[in-house]
């Protein structure tokens, strides 16, 4: 649609709500049929905290928009109409939509007889856009190919070669990419008139849902779906497995993914039932198709002479085609008055069978198959395609019975099988299309999957007129292959307690309680690499691991979860209030079992007796959420809300760095590789904030007016710091920690959004209701991973070329400096000089949105 | 330096809870018994009452205003052209037997069953009126799910005779899917909301899916009526729920990620953060909590690392939610 000036706009505005409101009269209004709310917007703002970008990003496509499409212009934002009768018939129909002609907009038509049949079709929009601060030097010749000026490459290829490329490079693309106020126009390089780009997809989706009573008590109903996905998103893509300046060949470019989607999906079902009992019968098909199977890039450093550890291009493989199938039978049944007993099975079976890409598109690496065949074969493969399958089975049994009269017992059991029945196949990758593959030890891909079962057994005690009390057990019991654990049981404790002393009055509590331990657990990566033989976290063997052997995955770990909440409801008449507490406090910290039964901490003394752990990876996730909101109505003409929230949450890792050793060595012999001197913490802190106030007022029987002020604001912080000794220097323990690898706090990440909107409605008839609605929206947001991305690479400037904006270091930028826009971060990082960003970020923004509408009701 | 909470004494949290327990229970035995019966039992025609019932008419001749706001409503509609022995009955087909109410000239107390707070009638009686037609679809597992073994009742969210009336504030704060549903007293997302507090915050981060632009809402995952699922989810798993949508990340993939396909919720909080791509913890963090192997995840990541900024870990590790190529066994292709 197309965007219309400003003065037109406002013209348009003054034209629509003046006459209305002079000629408008009070008449008796005919039986609505339905309404429609059109008018004009008007949309005004600026993207604000970016000086460093050598452009301003529209407001438009800023994430005021990331899921709507708001511009200045006309809109019918609403329309519905409904026709009961049609032609004498019994036949009905409803035509709705919102956002009409946008790239968000719904429409929803249903046809049909009341408790009789009904068509129904919809149909939907929504855009999601990811960025508009990236650049892309890149050009997409055919869809998933993406090609670099050969001149470009050239000179980078040029610049990769010297001596010291950490430093020269973020020069060179600071100064002849990058394009700014400091690069004249007339002496620009040809990338400068590369466009800014805007990532982003727009999913179209249709529907037709068809549903039938053939009789009241037997129905039939089907639903076909074409989604449609279009568009790009950021990806990261690397050449080699690291894009370190350090390593040969080693460079990544983020990309654009291109989107092209489709899922179509069934659905068809029936249902047949009488009072006491139901049966259903179901079955849903999906189908995705992927039309850009893979995305081919240039090496941006590489234009000529492909080699082993320098590809001319690299090749991502996108998501493959994949089609699944469900189906479920669902009954429910009185077996006395009493006793009810419900019941599903839903079987599902999941495909994948695309073709493989070879693994790799570098024709000089010529180690697969024999060991001397080129890997950018086919032939080479085990298999052309992995003809992946899996089933699934969900089985849910549940018995509720009355007992006693007021008395109600649940006992539920569930299933879940997921059966992964993809064949093995042995692969030799080469990593980023670089690495050599080697055949004597190849990768075995792991058919992961897992079961559930769950036991419920709860007693509920309704001891007054909303107010009861239950108490339950349940338990969960899993079994893995190919995980650290194998089997789990987790029992739980749950009680709850609802109190109605007054019926305008309700308190609840309720409390969980779960422990889970793990049968044993063993990573399969902790094993002798000598032997292959499991290497357990309690081991006094001094080899050296792939993993470490006594880290515990959260997912899978012994862990202690406490949960309490708290409600208050109080609702008079005029006056409803709601307050809660709530805490979730997870703890894997726990000595014994599965973890180390004694303190792990290379300190001793205090630090180990009061910061002990038991185990690598997460000990703690810790919540604590204070709500309340309250709504008072002085009268049917005034209004009040206030709404707040109060978030804090605390996450605890430990970890370990760890370096490979070589030779003969082990952990006593090399030098601190893996010791717990060695070991750090990090932990994570957020606080969120979320405010809502407000007032409706309906004056004089003619007035609607309400303004109203909201705000989300959040904070975070992750804080990492060492928890060895600094002193030791040499030996088995010698403390690592420093230069690149020392423990630092990052910079506090926030962001807040703020909307204050007045909207005024005037009931110029009871089917005429001009609108007027201002709304502002303010986004602040600073986030040290993206706020500093800027196309290329980050803020780079030197004494010599100094960058609008950037500071200005020494001849050597790869020396880290501080953004003056983002303080605490530094730029500049030599592990990343040869990675090429788009510099995507979502920027702050403020927004006044103004619309004037007219309500019809007709 | 940032130092970790205590945790947080328990004895205010158990002193209010003794509080209230006790205030509650000496209060609550004003309160009608769960299952005490009202002052007219409803019952079902078919159990042998047919001569307590009235007919709609002679309920129109005193309540003609709510007889024209129900004839509107798509139940009305059905009633127009009764399909069973019971939708013929009319007001009554809920309400329970007129002839008491009638013959006493009127009154609330006589009316066998009414709904809302004001009620005498048990949860349990109001509910059963209304699963007496709507005990099948995605109500077949009623019976025991949270919200009814919590006591609610359905017309705590939805309602039959009433024209919903909507605040001009929440027609602008909130933003729902195209539905022909208006038997509900709210739209969603408020509806849900009034209740999940904390879920009203969370849907206003930063990271979020489009729930605040109208095109999630809460029953996209959510079927509030029960379901054998965990949380009330549609789908069996969270995993199902999410691929629903997201069906490019289904698989099977050659290379799987186990914490994926077990379960998003892992790594992603679905009802938003303020982490890129709605995750719990921000990157390398994310990944750092499971991973302490030989390579460069295990060391504690300077703020300037190709690790740390922009996308994270995923400015390499881009496939990691499957690879299906043969060299993506490190998620890099």
């Amino acid at each position: 649609m197309k965007l219309m000036r400003q003065p037109t706009i406002l013209v348009l505005l003054a034209l629509l709500l003046g006459p209305s409101l002079l000629f408008g009269q009070e008449a008796p209004a005919p039986p609505s049929h339905g309404s429609v709310e059109f008018g004009v917007r008007h949309v005004s703002g600026d993207v604000y905290g970016r000086p460093d970008l050598p452009f301003s990003p529209d407001v438009i496509t800023s994430k005021f928009n990331e899921y709507g499409d708001r511009r200045s212009g006309f809109v019918i934002r609403k329309f519905y109409m409904n026709s009961d009768d049609i032609l004498g018939s019994k036949n009905y129909v409803t035509l709705e939509s919102q956002s009409t002609f946008y790239k968000n907009q719904s429409y929803l038509a249903t046809f049909g007889q009341y408790g009789k049949f009904k068509v129904q079709f919809r149909y939907d929009e929504t855009p999601h856009i990811y960025t508009n601060t990236a650049r892309l030097l890149y050009t997409q010749t055919s869809p998933g190919v993406f090609t670099l000026p050969l001149a470009l490459r050239t000179s980078l290829q040029a610049q990769s070669a010297s001596a010291t490329p950490a430093a020269t490079l973020p020069y060179f693309m600071a100064t002849q990419v990058v394009c700014g106020i400091a690069i004249p126009p007339a002496t620009q390089p040809p990338a400068c008139s590369e466009p800014f780009i805007s990532p982003s997809i727009l999913r179209k989706a249709g529907t037709v849902t068809i549903s039938y009573y053939v009789t009241p008590d037997w129905n039939i109903s089907g639903l076909f779906s074409r989604e449609n996905e279009v568009g790009s998103r950021p990806l990261g893509l690397i050449l080699n497995s690291s894009p370190s300046a350090s390593a040969t060949g080693g460079a990544g470019a983020e990309l654009p993914e291109p989107i092209d989607y489709f899922n179509n999906t069934v659905k068809a079902g029936t249902e047949y039932g009488k009072k006491d009992w139901g049966v259903q019968l179901g079955y849903l098909g999906s189908f995705f198709e992927n039309n850009v199977g893979q995305l081919v890039f240039d090496n941006p450093f590489r234009a000529t002479l492909e080699t082993a550890s320098n590809p001319l291009t690299g090749r991502m493989d996108l998501y493959p085609n994949n089609h699944a199938h469900y189906l479920n039978f669902a009954g429910a049944f009185d077996l006395s008055k009493h006793l009810r007993f419900m019941a599903s099975l839903g079987p599902g079976w999941l495909s994948q069978n695309d073709p493989f890409l070879a693994y790799t598109t570098n024709s000089a690496i010529n180690t697969c198959g024999d060991g001397t065949q080129p890997c950018s074969s086919l032939g080479v493969l085990p298999a052309p395609s992995l003809d992946g399958r899996k089933q699934t089975l969900a089985m849910n049994y549940t018995l509720v019975t009355l007992p006693w009269k007021k008395f109600q017992v649940k006992a539920a059991y569930r299933l879940y099988d997921y059966y992964n029945n993809t064949r093995v196949h042995d692969f030799t990758p080469s990593q980023g299309d670089v690495g050599l593959p080697d055949v004597t030890s190849p990768e075995e891909n792991r058919p992961f999957g897992y079961n559930k079962k769950n036991l419920e057994l709860t007693a509920n005690w309704f001891f007054a007129k909303r107010s009861s009390l239950k108490v339950g057990y349940e338990g969960e019991f899993f079994d893995r292959s190919h995980r650290d654990v194998e089997h789990s049981a987790e029992h739980s404790f749950i009680s709850a307690l609802d109190l109605s002393p007054r019926k305008d009055l309700l308190f609840r509590l309720a409390y969980r309680r779960s422990d889970r331990k793990p049968d044993g657990y063993q990573d399969m990566a902790a094993s002798d690499p000598t032997t292959d033989l499991p290497v357990a976290c309690t081991s006094t063997s001094t080899v050296f691991t792939e993993e470490q052997r006594c880290h515990r995955r959260f997912d899978e770990a012994a862990r202690l979860l406490n949960r309490a909440d708290a409600t208050v409801q109080y609702d008079v008449q005029k006056f409803s209030f709601t307050g809660g507490f709530q805490t979730i406090q997870t703890d894997n910290n726990r000595p014994g079992g599965t973890n180390s039964p004694t303190p792990l901490n290379f300190l001793t003394g205090a630090t180990a007796t009061t910061g002990a752990y038991y185990l690598y990876g997460a000990l703690k996730d810790l919540s604590y959420i204070h709500s309340f909101d309250a709504s008072y109505t002085l009268s049917p003409e005034v209004s009040l809300f206030a709404e707040y929230t109060h978030e804090r949450y605390y996450k605890r890792m430990i970890s370990r760095s760890r370096s490979p050793l070589s030779g003969t060595q082990t952990i006593l012999t090399c030098s601190g590789c893996d010791t717990a001197n060695n070991d750090w913490e990090s932990t994570y802190h957020d606080i969120f904030d979320t405010y809502a106030a407000g007032v409706d007022l309906y004056l004089g029987k003619k007035v609607y007016l309400t303004p109203y002020y909201s705000l989300s604001a959040g904070k975070g912080n992750v804080f990492s710091s060492a928890l060895g000794d600094r002193t030791i220097t040499t030996g088995p323990n010698r403390f690592a920690l420093t230069g690149t690898s020392a423990a630092q706090n990052y910079p506090e990440t926030t962001t807040r959004i703020h909307e204050l909107a007045v909207v005024f409605k005037y009931k110029l008839t009871k089917n005429l209701m001009p609108k007027l609605e201002y709304r502002y929206q303010q986004f602040d947001n600073k986030d040290y991973q993206t706020s500093a991305m800027t196309p290329y690479m980050g803020c780079i400037g030197t004494t010599a070329a100094p960058v609008t904006g950037c500071p200005s270091a020494t001849a050597n930028v790869g020396i880290p400096q501080p953004s003056p826009f983002y303080p605490g971060f530094v730029v500049g990082d030599t592990s990343a000089a040869r990675y090429i960003f788009m510099g995507v970020d979502q920027p702050s923004y403020r927004v006044h949105v103004l619309t004037a509408t007219v309500e019809l009701h007709f | 330096m940032f130092s970790f909470p205590r945790k947080p004494r328990a004895w205010p949290f158990l002193l209010t809870a003794a509080l209230a327990l006790a205030a509650s229970w000496a209060l609550a035995q004003k309160q009608p018994s769960a299952h005490q019966p009202s002052s007219v039992a409803w019952k079902a025609p078919a159990e042998g009452q047919a001569d307590q019932y009235v007919g709609e008419e002679l309920c129109a001749g005193c309540h003609e205003d709510q007889q024209k706001r129900f004839k509107n409503t798509v139940m009305g509609k059905i009633y127009a052209h009764p399909r069973t022995e019971l939708e013929k009955l009319g007001c009554e087909s809920c309400h329970g037997p007129g002839k008491a109410h009638v013959a006493a000239g009127g009154g609330k107390d006589t009316i066998p069953l009414r709904f809302g707070k004001d009620s005498n009638n048990s949860i349990e009686e109001q509910n059963a009126a209304c699963l007496a037609c709507h005990a099948r679809g995605n109500r077949l597992f009623w019976k025991a799910s949270p919200h009814e073994s919590r006591g609610m009742a359905c017309v705590d969210c939805h309602q039959v005779k009433q024209e919903r009336q909507v605040l001009l504030s929440s027609d602008t704060r909130y933003s729902a899917p195209l539905t022909e549903n208006r038997g509900v007293k709210k739209s969603q997302p408020e509806l849900c909301l009034q209740c999940h507090q904390m879920r009203r915050a969370q849907l206003q981060r930063s990271s979020h899916m489009p729930y605040r632009e109208g095109k999630v809402t809460c029953t996209s995952c959510h079927n509030p009526h029960g379901t054998p699922n965990p949380k009330q989810l549609i789908q069996s798993t969270v995993n199902e729920n999410c691929l629903t949508c997201h069906t490019e990340r289904r698989g099977p993939f050659l290379w799987e990620h186990p914490p994926v396909l077990e379960n998003c919720a892992n790594c992603h909080e679905a009802h938003g953060t303020n982490n890129p791509q709605l995750l719990k913890v921000r990157m390398p963090r994310v990944c750092d909590s499971c991973h302490v192997t030989s390579r460069h995840p295990t060391s504690p990541t300077l703020l300037n690392a190709v690790r740390d900024f922009n996308r994270g870990c995923t400015n390499c590790h881009s496939a990691i939610h499957g690879s299906n190529h043969p060299s993506g066994n490190m998620f890099l292709r």
